[in-house]
């Protein structure tokens, strides 16, 4: 068996210097390259790097994005994703393995911000963020708002100016904010939370409304109004908030998370505050209104009042007098006629009472020959025969006289029956 | 920090709102609707005034403490005074 041995000359390389070679090579010929492919294998260890295979039918391509690449891409890697990479081609020396570091990554067929839009915007609505439910009312006469916007743009002056014509009592604060750049959503979210800490913990917040406001620009002007950051600002905070940002056509994720959206910011200034010459005029019109009520209240008793007024009782108070005069007269008679009843009836029974009580006088009796005895000495009335002795004197009264007799005998009745009878 | 007279001004259109809306269902006696009458013509007397004599505040806000006390300044715009500067800038 034959030893391998370089031929003479030859130079031996390290595994290292050999890969260092290969790297140098590929870097030179490929320091600027394109490619398209589908994304695979897609991993993102916590090294914030991002990891991931681009194939086409037939072949692969291990791809690295660098932290601060990685950070830099909108929207969301998935594995199947067509995109357009662009980055240079190295060698991976510890693996031996060539890849392509890619620096700048773009959806294929789609813009990147607007594909990132739609992932981010689909994710918010899965969360909740949009449901029209949890959109608060606007206090009607708000005291105090805070604007959050650039201290220098168009967007506070438009909004100050409409403020001031509209409602000037409204207290106006403001937090300004970068609107625009890598550091505007942050510091965004960030005022959107100092204002929502005003106040008591747990207590009512002094701040009825906050706007967030800018004036038109580029879909990347307004991206930090679609980052995640606000939305979440805007979804935790207890403030109500309405979004004026941009033009009519610009609609970000922080517009569909707000509890109104207006389409620019001199328009949320509308929104957030109501007109003091409608407010004039209603008070205006309530005023007329109270008056026409109670003129008509006014007119409608007056008339009352005249209707009572002619009614006889006030016009003639003496007639109101002739029908007592009539009943008194009337309850007169009748009383004088029952009198008049009464002692008629009364002499009647006095009449028949005499007649009868004559007819039972003893007088009257004694006259028809009867007599009444009693003991001389104590006038007793005598009415049986036991009740005398012989020898005893008795006074007998007659119709007309006395007779003073002494008895001679007592002769009970059931003995002398003839006597009985006269 | 609190207005009491801001609050008073919505306090003071809604009673008046109710009072318009009392007299409207006309169940008052006369005695009653004078007096809602006068009530009502000096909540918009008074809200006229509220409204005459406010001269508005705008504050910039600097910070915030732990205690949700906020620090505040008086904001100074010129740009609101002037209009030619609003070509350009956002």
């Amino acid at each position: 068996m034959s030893q391998l041995l370089p031929p003479p000359g030859e130079r031996v390389l390290q595994i290292s210097e050999l890969t260092a070679c290969i790297r140098e090579l590929l870097e030179e010929v490929f320091p600027d390259t394109w490619v398209e492919g589908e994304i695979s294998n897609l991993s993102r260890p916590n090294s914030g790097h991002v990891y991931l295979t681009l194939k086409d039918a037939t072949a692969t391509l291990r791809s690295v994005l660098y932290r601060g690449v990685a950070l830099r891409v909108k929207f969301d890697l998935r594995d199947g994703m067509r995109v357009l990479a662009r980055g240079r081609l190295s060698v991976y020396e510890p693996r031996g393995e060539y890849q392509l570091r890619i620096e700048q990554l773009e959806p294929k067929g789609i813009g990147a911000l607007e594909l990132a839009m739609r992932q981010r915007r689909e994710r918010l609505f899965a969360l909740g963020y949009f449901d029209k439910h949890r959109k608060r009312p606007l206090p009607r006469f708000p005291c105090r708002v805070a604007l959050v916007c650039s201290a220098t743009g168009s967007a506070v002056r438009d909004l100050l100016e409409i403020l001031g014509r509209r409602w000037p009592l409204v207290e106006v604060w403001i937090h300004p904010s970068r609107v625009q750049g890598d550091e505007a959503a942050e510091e965004i979210a960030a005022a959107i939370g100092s204002l929502n800490l005003v106040g008591k913990a747990n207590g009512p917040t002094p701040i009825d409304v906050i706007v967030l406001a800018r004036g038109g620009g580029s879909l990347e002007d307004l991206w930090p109004f679609n980052e995640e950051i606000v939305a979440h600002a805007i979804f935790r905070s207890r403030i109500p908030v309405v979004t004026g940002i941009g033009h009519e056509d610009d609609l970000t994720i922080a517009d569909l998370v707000a509890d109104q959206r207006a389409l620019t910011p001199s328009e949320a200034g509308e929104r957030i505050v109501p007109d003091q010459v409608a407010v004039s005029n209603q008070l205006e019109a309530h005023q007329s209104r109270l008056r026409t009520l109670l003129g008509r209240m006014l007119v409608y008793a007056r008339s009352r009042l005249e209707q009572l007024e002619s009614r006889p009782c006030l016009t003639r108070p003496e007639s109101m007098l002739e029908f007592p005069r009539v009943r008194v007269e009337e309850l007169r008679q009748r009383l004088q006629r029952s009198m008049e009843q009464l002692q008629e009836r009364a002499r009647n029974r006095f009449q028949t009472a005499t007649a009868l009580l004559d007819g039972l006088s003893p007088l009257k009796v004694l006259t028809r020959g009867y007599s009444v005895t009693r003991k001389f000495e104590d006038l007793s009335l005598i009415r049986m025969p036991q009740q005398v002795s012989p020898g005893e004197v008795i006074l007998t009264q007659l119709a007309n006289g006395f007779l003073k007799s002494r008895v001679e005998e007592v002769i009970h009745q059931d003995s002398r029956q003839g006597i009985a009878t006269p | 920090m609190t207005q009491p007279n801001e609050l008073r001004f919505e306090a003071a259109l809604n009673e008046l709102e109710r009072l318009v809306v009392e007299m409207e269902t006309g169940q008052l006696d006369l005695d009653e609707a004078l007096k809602r009458y006068e009530r009502g013509i000096a909540l918009v007397q008074f809200c006229r005034e509220r409204l005459a004599q406010t001269e508005q505040r705008i504050l910039e806000l600097t910070s915030v403490d732990a205690d949700g006390v906020p620090t505040l300044r008086p904001f100074k715009h010129e740009a609101t005074t002037s209009r030619s500067q609003r070509t350009n800038d956002s």
